[in-house]
């Protein structure tokens, strides 16, 4: 262990002396007279429930939490009575904006209402029938890589929400929403390999090294635009190929389905950005600078033979040569589509107009040929 | 610990809300229970030299829940809240309750390490020594 209590309770006399004074009735009800505001949340619609919004009421509430957090490092709960001693829990993320978006709050409700299981809401009898061999091998590997990127995507939060103070309790159980949005797409990519019968498909290698380098962002902001809205825009581009050319229920639901949680994962992504060069506009030139060296990373993931091949194949329908072209007009189309709408949402975020200086548009171009 | 903690949180809570509220935590709490005896049952069937470490951790690791098992914030609610009110009688009552769940709670706990394979735990813990003492008061009581 590398934090020891200040006290080795079972010597502390006191302690045992005051347990056994509270226990012969003398209760001492110090925590009765707390001095914490009196304020009773509220449901705003009842068919939603108590929410998070609702609940953000005085010094109770996320609008409350200051830019800077010079006093609060505890475990103690937001707007609770603090009292000395509380442990500080080493927290290196302090800084609201380096955090937050508008809607965050918002988003993790959204998360919650809209789970799903991808063990039942995936009708996998629709796949268990013969299917087409070259359409289960593409989404097979499809699939592969889809769950590689999920892996990742699992992780980013993973490795900054113990860093993140726990003032930013809504945000932090966010994060932890998207880790469990991660995980199932893990679990309905995996899932739609195997039932396909061709079992996993090949790693890729390209793929990899780009999902580590956007893995080992040093800032939380950086990490936020890498994970959120960088890689988040080309997943939900993925998926929404995978949506457009499924010839089934199972496929689509599985696509449709995963792209409503990267979704939120993006909306978040923009509304960070946002916030965060709001409040902090000097650091527009370092997050321009980041997305300058790792856009690189999406065509490595997005434009890997282990995706941009199943992709095509399935567009094509089949092998033979006039299918292929019509596969890879539909795939260099669809990387056109997601360059457009991941600069447009850089844009939306305060980033600016990264045409000029992104390698993107002018790749999607020389692709379209 | 807190499993049954939330337990007679639902068993004393005063409204049906609070009830459904502990019990569904309970419902996650479980699965985590469950996860953490399959674990330390594997490690000590995997690695028993580890036994010994865990031992270690265990001891520093049941001082904090001592500790705060029994700090005031947590204590007097309960009693409160199990008696039914503030007066003598419902003090007196809670108490007796409140004592009672923590026996159980701190059997139960045993009863789990002993299932993942630690029955010798009882034998050198001092949050076992101290839930002799409190049987004994029950008793007295």
């Amino acid at each position: 262990m590398s934090y020891f209590a200040e006290k080795d309770f079972f010597e502390d006399d006191q302690l045992i002396q005051l347990v056994t004074s509270i226990l012969e009735g003398n209760l001492t009800l110090e925590w009765y007279r707390v001095d914490t505001p009196r304020l009773r949340a509220q449901p705003a619609d009842i068919r939603r429930g108590l929410t998070y919004d609702d609940c953000n009421i005085g010094a109770y509430g996320y609008d409350a939490i200051p830019e800077f957090l010079r006093n609060r490092y505890s475990m103690a709960s937001r707007g609770s009575a603090l009292v000395e001693k509380l442990p500080d829990l080493g927290y290196t993320i302090n800084r609201r904006s380096d955090v937050w978006a508008d809607g965050v709050a918002a988003l993790y409700e959204e998360a919650k209402a809209r789970r799903w299981a991808p063990a039942v809401d995936v009708p996998w009898k629709d796949l268990a029938t013969e299917r087409p061999p070259l359409r289960e091998a593409a989404m097979a590997q499809a699939c592969t890589l889809l769950e590689e990127v999920a892996l990742v995507a699992m992780e980013m939060p993973g490795r900054w929400v113990f860093s993140i103070n726990q003032e930013f309790l809504e945000l932090k159980s966010f994060l932890c929403a998207q880790m469990i949005d991660e995980a199932r797409h893990v679990e309905v990519c995996r899932k739609r390999a195997l039932v396909s019968g061709h079992g996993l498909g090949r790693a890729s290698v390209a793929a990899e090294q780009a999902l580590k380098e956007l893995l080992s962002a040093e800032t939380y902001p950086e990490a936020s635009v890498a994970a959120n809205l960088l890689l988040g825009s080309f997943a939900l581009a993925m998926y929404r190929g995978l949506a457009a050319l499924a010839d089934n229920r199972g496929d689509r639901l599985l696509a449709t389905l995963s792209m409503q949680d990267v979704a939120r994962s993006v909306a978040y992504g923009v509304a960070h950005v946002r916030y965060h060069l709001d409040h902090q506009p000097a650091r527009r030139g370092a997050l321009s600078e980041y997305l300058d060296r790792t856009e690189h990373t999406v065509l490595g993931i997005a434009g890997s033979p282990e995706f941009l091949e199943p992709l095509v194949l399935l567009a094509a329908g089949s092998r033979d040569a006039a299918a292929l072209a019509r596969g890879a007009a539909f795939a260099r189309r669809w990387f056109g589509r997601a360059v457009d709408e991941y600069l447009e949402r850089c844009a939306a975020a305060g980033l600016g107009d990264r045409r000029a200086r992104s390698v993107l548009p002018r790749l999607a171009r020389t692709l379209a040929g | 610990m807190v499993l049954t903690l939330f337990r007679f949180s639902e068993y004393i809570s005063p409204t049906e809300g609070d009830k459904k509220l502990f019990r569904l935590v309970m419902q996650d709490e479980a699965r985590h229970v469950g996860y953490g005896m399959q674990h330390l049952k594997w490690v000590l069937d995997h690695f028993p030299e580890k036994r010994e470490l865990i031992h270690h951790h265990l001891d520093e690791a049941e001082n904090f829940v001592f500790g705060g098992g029994y700090a005031t914030e947590v204590l007097e609610p309960f009693i409160i809240l199990s008696g039914k009110g503030l007066k003598k009688e419902n003090v007196q009552e809670g108490i007796r309750i409140t004592n009672a769940f923590q026996v159980k709670q701190t059997e139960e706990y045993f009863e789990r390490l002993a299932k993942c394979g630690m029955p010798e735990r009882r034998e050198r813990s001092r949050l076992w020594k101290m839930l002799e003492l409190n049987k004994d008061a029950l008793g007295a009581a």
